[in-house]
């Protein structure tokens, strides 16, 4: 084996180093009993990837990743956490009778991509990695290439992408409602006052 | 993207301006029968514009999306299918008193991520086809938000699709890897052992998606869990996307002998036996449903390695064209009988149906006739012509376990239809066949009837538009 150059220690070192960050990471995210705890530990996930991202050149989706996963997406978790009742403080078991049959179903997994990538010849990077990263000055992604390329050859999947978040607004407006009845159908008294507490208050108020 | 671009996405465009049509309804008005015919309009709408692709088909939409004579036939199929689900939840709706409007909306967007699915030529089309398709669903699924087995149910489905996602991208992932591409056709040439490695977590994610044994363990508590029309939408909308997909992504690689045509054949011959068996205990209809459509899957995936194109993609559609007839109208006749105090999902509420309810016990033997495969009913011709496919390409094992496996499943078809003919119990009158379902089951119960007896046309029909818009 030839004798690594300072640069691809370099390259290693960083590339290790962001590995070791993101899959630690989720490691924990997966393994830790407390909800809040495995929120928390999104954090390195995330800003991992973000790392691997402006490794490769990519600051455009760098910044974006950093902008919507850590800015947003996690912050969101962390409040959904902490203000669901009992899911910040449960301690659930981490397994069940399954574990077994699945261990072994994911080693066989683990064995076949492992395999599979180390069989692999992997062609040299067709890009040069030291003229992204060592030289800040070279604009590598241009964020306006990547707006045209959503707006243009990427159209229909944006669009189809906009359904999608239709869908799931719409599907969570449904699920975190109040269960409504059709308005056209006189219920009993005892019903209406079941699916909702305010008509509760209302009848106390009015006796 | 140009005027012939815009044609040929028409009945996709149309199910989607219908979505966002019956939104604006509700935004002015709150009500369940102005959802109810806007969303009816809006099928019959999109169903009249399969007319208009078909001047400019075959044509690949931009890379995303191709519309072909398949394409549309199975686009055909799901809105068809979304119809009839709309008809029969507006009378199930009413009779459970429960608000509607929102229904339909994730009905449609259903539709729409199904059609997407079936349309798709490339990995990015196909991943958000699945997710608007699941994300969609979850909402459907725990609609009936007291019902804890309802929740339950969205809970696992969403688990699950979750799981699948990951599956379906990290597949993705890898293709992407060797080939450098995300078109379906770049999976005819790559070159390492990547793109085996892709390809199988492919097939992992959709088999899970359709429910292929040893993927199927969620199936039968999600149909329980959802309502009856949402069971029947995942049973067949989802699942025709989900075929679809899976039958224009495999016919590129498929070489008889390869890892991923024996990878096949053992999830066929395991869902046709599985499926079958853990159907013959079943005593809740919704379950057994679940187990038969394992099994009905498992006998369709014999299309995806037969070799000859034309006679492989024509079985594909009369199969899925009779499950999709026999299983919506199977629950349709299940909706009839259930109101606000559960689903008619024990074997029991049909103890002597033709007695009390004739007809609906009618439309019931006609469809379980057909799911067993029964001559004169669409099952039978399904069947049929899926076995000369199997036959023609020579895949003696598959056949063989379909034939056993066929014979297992006439069993538990005729168990219930047995009861239906008991002496009846005394039992509450039950409500009165609305309009909209009483249409949609004699549709269903004519169609099963004609494919059955005098299929020819049907079969030209198909033959047609495959060789010229290939």
């Amino acid at each position: 084996m030839e004798a690594m150059t300072t640069q691809e220690i370099v390259h290693y070192s960083i590339f290790a180093l962001l590995a070791l960050v993101t899959v630690g990471g989720a490691i924990k995210v997966a393994a830790s009993r407390s909800m809040i705890h495995a929120a928390f530990w999104l954090f390195p996930v995330f800003a991992g990837v973000a790392g691997f991202y402006l490794y490769l050149g990519a600051q455009f989706l760098a910044a974006i990743q950093v902008l919507i996963y850590i800015g947003a997406i996690l912050l969101l978790i962390v409040f959904a956490v902490t203000l669901t009742r009992n899911a910040a403080d449960t301690d659930e078991a981490q397994s069940n009778r399954f574990v077994i049959p699945v261990v072994l179903a994911a080693l066989l997994l683990v064995v076949a991509l492992v395999g599979a990538a180390v069989i692999t010849p992997w062609r040299e990077a067709g890009v040069d990695i030291d003229r992204l990263l060592l030289a800040p000055g070279v604009p590598v992604t241009d964020v306006s290439a990547v707006g045209l390329t959503l707006l243009q050859q990427y159209l229909l999947p944006f669009e189809i992408a906009s359904v999608l978040l239709l869908a799931a607004m719409i599907g969570a407006i449904v699920l975190a409602r109040k269960e409504r009845r059709a308005p056209d159908e006189a219920l009993p008294a005892e019903e209406i006052m079941a699916h909702d507490e305010r008509t509760e208050a209302y009848t106390e108020l009015t006796r | 993207m140009n005027h012939a671009d815009y044609l040929s996405l028409a009945p996709l465009l149309v199910t989607a301006a219908t979505a966002v049509a019956v939104l604006l309804a509700i935004a002015v008005r709150r009500s369940h029968a102005a959802a109810f015919i806007i969303t009816a309009c809006g099928l019959i709408l999109a169903l009249l514009s399969l007319g208009l692709p078909l001047r400019h088909a075959p044509r690949g939409v931009t890379p995303l999306l191709l519309m072909d004579g398949f394409t549309l036939a199975v686009i055909g199929l799901v809105l068809a299918a979304t119809l009839g689900v709309a008809l029969f939840a507006h009378g199930y709706l009413a009779r459970l008193r429960l608000a509607g409007d929102e229904f339909y909306v994730l009905l449609l967007l259903v539709a729409v991520g199904a059609c997407v699915l079936a349309a798709a030529d490339h990995f990015a089309a196909l991943f958000l086809g699945m997710e608007t398709t699941s994300i969609a669903l979850y909402g459907l699924i725990g609609y009936r938000r007291g019902h804890r087995l309802g929740l339950e149910a969205a809970i696992k489905y969403l688990v699950l699709a979750g799981v699948t996602s990951a599956f379906v991208l990290f597949g993705i992932a890898l293709i992407y890897a060797d080939t450098g591409s995300l078109l379906f056709m770049a999976l005819a040439n790559g070159n390492s052992l990547l793109l085996p490695a892709g390809i199988g977590l492919l097939l992992v994610g959709l088999a899970f998606k359709l429910a292929f044994v040893p993927f199927h363990l969620w199936i039968p508590d999600v149909y329980e869990g959802a309502s009856a029309p949402v069971a029947a939408l995942i049973a067949t909308v989802a699942k025709l996307g989900a075929f679809a997909a899976l039958f224009n992504l495999l016919w590129s690689v498929m070489q008889p002998g390869s890892s991923v045509c024996i990878a096949v054949i053992l999830l066929a011959v395991l869902s046709m036996f599985v499926g079958n068996l853990l159907a013959l205990q079943q005593k809740n209809i919704k379950r057994l449903l679940a187990y038969s459509s394992i099994a009905h899957f498992g006998y369709l995936l014999v299309v995806v390695i037969a070799e000859d194109v034309l006679l492989a993609t024509i079985a594909a559609l009369v199969y899925l064209t009779a499950y999709t007839l026999t299983t919506l109208g199977a629950f349709g006749v299940m909706i009839q009988l259930s109101n606000a105090d559960g689903d008619a999902d024990h074997l029991e509420a049909y103890r002597g149906l033709a007695w009390r309810r004739p007809w609906l016990a009618g439309v019931m033997t006609a469809m379980l006739l057909s799911l067993a495969g029964i001559p004169l009913t669409a099952g039978f011709i399904a069947k049929f012509v899926l076995l000369s496919s199997g036959v023609d390409a020579q895949l003696w094992l598959p056949i063989f376990a379909l034939v056993i496996s066929s014979v297992i499943g006439l069993y538990y078809y005729l168990r219930i239809l047995l009861t239906l003919y008991r002496a009846p119990e005394a039992q509450p009158a039950s409500a009165p066949l609305p309009f909209t379902g009483g249409v949609a089951l004699a549709v269903l119960l004519l169609g099963v009837l004609w494919l059955g007896i005098y299929p020819a046309p049907f079969l030209t029909l198909l033959e047609h538009l495959l060789t010229y818009l290939r």
